[in-house]
């Protein structure tokens, strides 16, 4: 049983480096398709990997299920919600290569004072 | 099989069987305990919820083949990694990254695979689908990481995937379609 622990830690170590490189992504990235490349792939292979480190370190039938459940349905829903937010920001044409289409952070600047998108 | 899924009348009610059989797994499964009387529960619980709740008894268009879908996970597993790597590089690497839209043409016409072969792209780190265009069998993807021109690379990809996928859910008359039946 102890014998895969040291693996299962390596793999919640990796989860947790894709969910904070995730975040990283979301701040450095200018456009909404860019983040939501951020903000949803590293996500996936993330939760999927904790699940992974979560069986390893109680690798029964009985643990596997309920776990496979939870990462299939992450991955359905991600692609859903990529989809969706990707098909709204193209429409709105954010994709250009110059300017911030309003998902930036927010500035120091009062409020109201933000230049419209 | 073709058309429609089994599905007998109960109290005047149609009950499919593949949701019922859908529905007892995931109840066994959740029990984390294969016994006589979880199989039983789940198999009663799906078919009181599938008589309560009447769905259109419609074919979902997806047949599962062992081999092929074990094929297609493992690529799928790989993909996964690959690109999480090539990502997670450039979200570290000072400077914008490499992205552009590419339009692939697919040559499926079945819907249900193409919402598969979409829900795998998505899932992909470095490629996203931002349009799809059913009637003419197009998807519009956002690529990113790939230097230079991808078009081809992410083309020879999407088709490869396809491949994979209609040999893994492909009806007979689907795989036909594509030759590799």
């Amino acid at each position: 049983m102890s014998a895969l622990d040291p693996l299962a830690g390596a793999c919640l170590l990796l989860g947790a480096v894709l969910a904070l490189s995730a975040g990283a992504g979301l701040v450095k990235f200018r456009h909404t398709l860019e983040r939501m490349h951020a903000g949803t792939k590293p996500q996936v292979g993330g939760v999927l990997l904790v699940l992974l480190a979560m069986w390893l370190h109680r690798p029964t039938w009985a643990n596997a299920g309920p776990l496979a459940l939870v990462g299939l349905s992450q991955v359905i829903t991600v692609a859903v919600a990529a989809y969706t937010m990707a098909r709204a920001a193209y429409a709105r044409d954010s994709s250009r290569e110059d300017e911030d289409d309003g998902t930036s952070l927010p500035s120091e600047e009062p409020p109201g004072s933000s230049p419209e998108s | 099989m073709n058309g429609r899924p089994p599905a007998p009348r109960v109290l005047g009610r149609r009950v499919p069987l593949p949701l019922v059989a859908w529905l007892a797994l995931v109840w066994v499964t959740l029990w984390g305990d294969v016994s006589p009387g979880n199989v039983l529960g789940g198999i009663a619980a799906g078919a009181v919820v599938s008589w309560l709740l009447p769905l259109p008894a419609l074919d979902p268009g997806i047949r599962l083949r062992p081999l092929p879908l074990a094929r297609f996970l493992l690529c799928f597993g790989w993909d996964l990694v690959i690109s999480t790597v090539r990502v997670v590089f450039y979200v570290f690497r000072p400077g914008p990254p490499p992205a552009q839209l590419v339009r692939v043409r697919l040559r499926t016409s079945s819907e249900p695979l193409t919402v598969l072969i979409m829900t795998a792209l998505a899932n992909v780190p470095g490629s996203l689908v931002v349009e799809a265009y059913l009637a003419e069998r197009c998807l519009m993807l956002h690529v990113l990481g790939i230097p230079g021109d991808a078009t081809e690379k992410v083309r020879e990809d999407v088709t490869a995937l396809e491949s994979r996928v209609v040999a893994a859910f492909g009806t007979r008359a689907d795989r036909e379609e594509l030759g590799t039946a």
